[in-house]
């Protein structure tokens, strides 16, 4: 193998003779200042604060605890038996034999609160805002055969106030009402409207079939079961009701009574003898206030009726142009009376029916 | 003058390349089992074989009479830590002079102590002083393996200056600390790489765990303390955390266990953070079943329901590395 | 005995004594040693770290300022510091004396002045030229930054190995660790490695034709105080003072003061005494101060530098648009553009950080101009969130220094909010609940938020075998999430995990934002 070196063979050689002074000087304050710079960066152990490499605890806990999160439970496992049936699907208000082995639900209950109904029935959210409206519960069944469905609305109205005026606007002349106990009922094309105590509902099918007529009558049977309202059943609903005027035909108009502002809170009934007459029933807060209504009531009705006998608590009225009679009474803090009636001796008559079941007042 | 190629330069070459040749052949074609055989037919020889090793049964028994579970509660760290060590026969019964004692406590976070999520530093320079002064113990070693950086997890968690201060040793994993360690009779890890450096010459081992929720295991104590003694991809166990658990019940027959209430970590656990939901309590547990005192400690010191006692509680039984029920063998002393 | 006070030997010692500070630097800079050592004070005092990045941003960050002292060094003593301080200069040395095997004349040849020597000039043009336009790139030059960088990525983990096998743990740079690595480190190392080897062949080549520290030193020692001297009556032209030049700058001629690096060897070589290093006699002996640049050198440098910024932004990564979602930065770091300006690729992040999460980009974050630029890579680690040790050691302000505390967004920073490297997402299609049925929910265990940034959907199922299993399905809180990367370090898909961060929500920009209102902290922009 060739003779190569492999580390640098020579050894230092100074050629230069003479060191000056100045060069040993300066030497040694070389010397000096690197020692010093050692030793200052030798020094710097210490000089730094534990803290920024850490939080205090008081730190932690001005903040602990600020922040809650929701834990969602465990979604348990459910077989796929119980899966396909309708259990799963919480009904809410609804009873549930409104589903069934046919009719299952298409999707989950939605509700609605008089802040929102308007985006489930637009404008006409104001008509059940009149009336007193709760809650909407919204569900729509469809068949197993998944070409027909029906949607059910149902509404709580708070009171039979309020369910019976919905229904009263939503029913028309030709409409043949049936009543089995507390429900009442019309049927239309595609379904049925009816109510039952606080309870309004409209239930429309997406066509005209047998099968939903039927579904639609079995809902009736199963809305039955709702429950009462925890509220007294209004005076006034009674009252007509001992008239034997059927539930059907009572009605309760909060505002805008006669087209009057300052005129609210009356029961309608119309009994089965009159065609077109409706007797009235109001209660209000004193005798004071009644007879104050009754002089208002009179005072503006002089416009289009003409007066025809009046008494202190007590006035007939006739219609200009239509003819038929208004009678007006009141009886301790009740205001009474008998609209639309064809004669004088009729006015009487109803006037007379209703201040018999007034119940007395109690001081 | 050139030499001749005469018959001794002849045979020399002939020896040399027969040499040559020979020594190959042997070393390639031999039986894989005669000396010097470099032959790999299969490739098995090849392949690495990892370093095992077994560990060896560190427990000591209790003494006769005395219970197997002590529960101290002072409100000194110093006297619980007495209390629940006399009631099962005293330290110097478990640690005699000379012994080599591995500590390892919990130091899985760089939290600070009082967040509940490691063990207490003033437990661990208590027990260190005790085992070298009261036990004369030649030697306290301390170890973790960590998932976070171990340098940042022992200095925020105040464990290095305990251990440091009180004259004992720290171990930090790193890549040449582990070999495989076989547990007979274990589902996941009967063949798994485990912190080895540390355990080598030791003869008593020592658990001390915090008391801690667990957001998937339900809670963290002594049997799972364990868990960072393991290496590998131990993130996989993630998947069947019960059967883990239950196997490192039986993994290490420690001598003493110690769980340490004085700061038991309420919720959102393992890792904690608030301090919100830190209980400082007054309690130590010491014992030698590892299963009971996880049971009782779910139970009183977690506050859980005894019906929802975690799962991996009933398997670590079943494989023997404990028993639930403790009834007769637990003495409190207050 | 006299012969012991010589500059040279004085100067040795300096070498060793820098060389020695600066492995000590190096070794404290992890997070149980460094305490209070200023372990950047090497780059702090790098006078070209220094002007760049004034050029580039406009002001001179924190300690940066230290660096007027070399100043002073360099104006009074010339380019003392090249052979004296810089500890990339010694081992150029070092490796340049041990295999040096030439004779006497080979010797002299060598150090002779080549005109190659100018290139360091127009590299120190071009390279401030495209500072001043917004991009700071003297860090693949610098040499005090190329030294740190190479240590630290490409030297430290072979070390660490070597040492792993011996007892001696306390020598590791990063002990207690399981093996680190460094992507990239092959390049890194590799060019390291050519630049000290070339010194067997062309001594001191790096100093002498690429470092631009020395090109600027060597601008600024023009009218030093103090130089090397020839007194023209003792010389006898022998060119014995050319054998151990280092700085190949004539001393047997015209003095060329801009590459005499002070090496004192010429003084040493003298055998008739003339040459000193002192106060020159006057003014008019021989010496030519100006580097050999021309007016062509100037112009076609400055040309390049006004073309190299643009060329470099022209990647297309770094923007708000069309940036890379691996482009995680250290946490306290500046916004993109701003970053780039002050970043000198110096690797003191990486090499301070614990768990080995700071890596050097590649290409693929940013191009060239970002190229071994700090990013996270939490594959590797995670970010420690106790720790903010790379904002520490930044020299030059790129990671603004943080406390831990504003890290995590306590004490007075609680209105701001911690700092968010990123944002977690979780894969469903990777996730073992999500996709596979199978229970893990590792992330959501090391997840180190109060409360946890990942909660879960809970569901009982029974699997394709028939087990009742429950299956905790995470998912991520990007309220709470700060990007720290555990979840996607211990995730056990470790190939491509499912959960996983993005640079996305990162707090240092506003323009990378995630979310609209942060629901936990109403007062977080």
């Amino acid at each position: 193998m060739p003779h190569v070196r492999l580390f640098n063979p020579k050894r230092r050689r100074i050629n230069r003779s003479h060191i000056s002074r100045h060069e040993i000087v300066s030497s040694l304050i070389i010397l000096f200042v690197l020692t010093g710079i050692v030793l200052w960066a030798v020094t710097r152990k210490n000089l730094y604060d534990p803290v920024q490499q850490d939080v205090s605890l008081e730190a932690l806990e001005q903040v602990s605890s600020s922040i809650v999160l929701y834990q969602r439970p465990l979604k348990p496992w459910q077989s796929p038996e119980k899966a396909n049936s309708s259990q799963d699907i919480d009904l809410g208000i609804f009873p549930d034999s409104v589903v069934s082995e046919q009719w299952r639900p298409k999707s989950r209950v939605k509700t609605f609160d008089p802040e929102n109904l308007y985006v489930k029935i637009n404008g006409e959210a104001e008509r059940f805002l009149r009336h007193d409206f709760k809650q909407l519960s919204y569900l729509v069944l469809q068949s197993t055969n998944q070409i027909e469905e029906i949607s059910i609305e149902l509404y709580n109205q708070g009171s039979i106030a309020g369910s019976s005026g919905i229904f009263a606007e939503h029913r028309s002349p030709e409409n043949q009402v049936e009543q089995e106990g507390p429900t009442t009922f019309f049927e239309t094309s595609i379904g049925l409207i009816g109510r039952k105590d606080h309870f309004f509902y409209r239930i429309a099918g997406n066509r005209s079939s047998d099968s939903i007529r039927n579904k639609s009558l079995q809902l009736v049977q199963s809305f039955s079961e709702l429950p009462a309202p925890e509220s007294a059943v209004a005076f006034g609903y009674q009252l007509l009701q001992e008239l034997n005027i059927k539930a059907a035909d009572i009605r309760h108009q909060g505002l805008n009574v006669f087209q009057y502002d300052f005129a609210k809170d009356f029961w309608f009934g119309k009994p089965e003898t009159t065609q077109q007459a409706e007797i009235f029933v109001h209660r209000a807060e004193s005798k004071d206030s009644a007879l104050q209504l009754l002089t208002r009531i009179l005072e503006e009705h002089q416009y289009e009726y003409q007066m025809i006998r009046e008494t202190e608590n007590l006035a007939l009225l006739q219609h200009n142009f239509l003819k038929t009679y208004f009678i007006i009474a009141i009886q301790d803090s009740f205001v009474f009376g008998a609209d639309k009636t064809p004669d004088q001796e009729t006015s009487f008559q109803l006037l007379k029916m209703i201040g018999q079941v007034l119940p007395s007042e109690k001081k | 003058m050139p030499q001749t190629f005469n018959r001794r330069e002849f045979l020399k070459r002939i020896a040399f390349a027969s040499a040559i040749c020979g020594g190959a052949t042997y070393l390639a074609w031999a039986p894989e089992n005669f000396p010097f055989s470099l032959r790999d037919f299969t490739g098995a020889r090849s392949k690495p074989e990892p370093q095992q090793f077994t560990l060896p049964d560190y427990r000591v028994k209790v003494p006769t009479g005395l219970p197997e579970i002590g529960i101290g509660r002072d409100l000194t760290t110093s006297g619980r830590l007495t209390k629940a060590l006399d009631a099962i026969g005293g330290i110097t019964h478990f640690v005699q002079p000379g012994d080599v004692v591995l500590l390892k406590p919990n130091v899985a976070f760089d939290r600070s102590p009082e967040l509940g999520a490691t063990t207490s530093p003033e437990l661990i320079e208590i027990l260190i002083r005790r085992l070298l002064v009261d036990c004369r113990a030649q030697e306290v070693r301390v170890a973790d393996n960590p998932i976070e950086s171990p340098a940042d997890c022992f200095a925020k968690t105040g464990i290095k200056e305990a251990v440091e201060k009180a004259g004992g040793r720290i171990h930090l994993p790193d890549g040449n600390a582990f070999r495989t360690l076989q547990t007979p009779g274990a589902e996941l890890i009967s063949s798994w790489p485990c912190f080895y450096r540390p355990l080598i010459g030791v003869t008593k081992v020592i658990g001390v765990a915090p008391v801690k929720d667990h957001n998937l295991s339900g809670a963290s104590m002594g049997i799972k303390n364990w868990y960072g003694l393991l290496g590998g991809q131990r993130n996989q166990f993630h998947q069947d955390i019960h059967t883990i658990i239950a196997d490192l019940s039986i993994m290490i027959k420690p001598t003493l266990t110690i769980l340490d209430g004085s700061r038991i970590l309420m919720r959102n656990g393992p890792t904690g953070g608030d301090p919100a939901y830190v209980k400082p309590w007054d309690v130590i547990v010491a014992g030698t079943d590892q299963v009971a005192m996880d049971a009782w400690a779910f139970v009183n010191l977690l506050q859980r329901d005894e019906s929802t006692l975690p799962h991996y509680l009933y398997l670590a039984e079943k494989k023997g590395g404990g028993t639930i029920d403790a009834s007769n063998r637990i003495l409190e002393i207050s | 005995m006299k012969t012991l006070f010589r500059l040279t030997n004085i100067r040795i010692i300096s070498q060793v004594v820098f060389l020695g500070l600066f492995v000590f630097a190096v070794w404290a800079s992890w997070t149980t040693r460094i305490q209070g050592y200023p372990v950047s004070r090497f780059l702090e005092i790098d006078l070209l770290v220094a002007l760049s990045t004034a050029l580039s941003t406009g002001h001179i960050y924190r300690f940066l300022g230290w660096s007027v002292l070399l100043l002073l060094i360099t104006v009074v003593f010339g380019r003392v510091f090249c052979n004296w301080m810089c500890p990339l200069g010694t081992l150029h040395q070092f490796s340049g004396w041990l295999f040096n095997i030439r004779s006497v004349k080979e010797r002299q040849e060598q150090n002779r002045y080549h005109h190659r020597q100018s290139i360091k000039y127009s590299i120190l043009f071009i390279l401030l030229i495209i500072a001043a336009s917004g991009s700071t790139q003297i860090g693949l030059l610098d040499p005090i930054a190329l030294l740190h960088r190479s240590v630290a990525t490409g030297i430290s983990v072979f070390w660490d190995f070597a040492v792993s096998t011996t007892s001696f743990t306390n020598l590791q740079l990063a002990p207690g660790t399981t093996e680190r690595l460094f992507t990239g480190s092959f390049w890194i190392g590799m060019i390291f490695v050519f630049i000290i080897v070339l010194n067997i062949w062309h001594p001191r080549f790096f100093c002498r034709t690429l470092c631009p520290l020395g090109a600027l030193l060597g601008l600024l020692s023009l009218f030093p105080l103090f130089r090397i001297h020839r007194d023209t009556h003792l010389c006898t032209d022998c060119d014995l003072c050319l054998t151990r030049c280092e700085g190949a700058s004539s001393p047997e001629g015209s003095l060329r003061l801009s590459e005499c690096v002070a090496c004192m060897n010429c003084v040493d070589d003298c055998p008739e005494n003339a040459l000193s290093f002192s106060l020159p006699p006057h003014i008019s002996t021989p010496v030519r101060p100006a580097p050999d640049i021309s007016r062509r050198h100037f112009v076609f440098a400055g040309l390049i530098g006004l073309i190299g910024f643009p060329l470099l932004r022209s990647n297309g990564k770094i923007n708000d648009a069309n940036y890379s979602p691996l482009m995680i930065r250290p946490p306290g770091s500046v916004a993109e553009t701003e970053f780039l300006k002050k970043c000198i690729k110096c690797a003191q992040c990486i090499r301070v950080c614990p768990t080995n999460v700071l890596q050097p980009t590649g290409l693929q974050e940013g191009g060239i101009e970002a190229l071994w630029t700090p990013v996270l890579n939490f594959n590797v680690g995670h970010c420690q969130q106790k720790c903010s040790l790379c904002s520490s050691v930044c020299p030059t302000g790129a990671i603004r220094e943080i406390s831990v505390t504003e890290k995590l967004g306590f004490g007075k920073f609680t209105q701001q909010g911690p700092i968010r490297l990123g944002t977690a997402f979780i894969n469903r299609s990777r996730c073992l609940p999500w996709a596979n049925e199978i229970p893990c929910i590792v992330c959501q265990e090391v997840c180190p938020i109060a409360p946890k940034a990942i909660q879960t959907y809970d569901e009982e199922i029974k699997d394709t075998f028939g087990n009742l299993v429950v299956l905790n399905k995470p998912f991520i809180i990007p309220d709470l999430c700060t990007g720290c990367g555990i979840c996607q370090k211990e995730c056990p898909v470790t190939d491509q995990p499912a959960a996983y961060v993005t640079a996305v929500g990162e707090s240092r920009s506003q323009e990378r934002s995630l979310l609209l209102r942060y629901r936990t902290n109403p007062e977080e922009s």
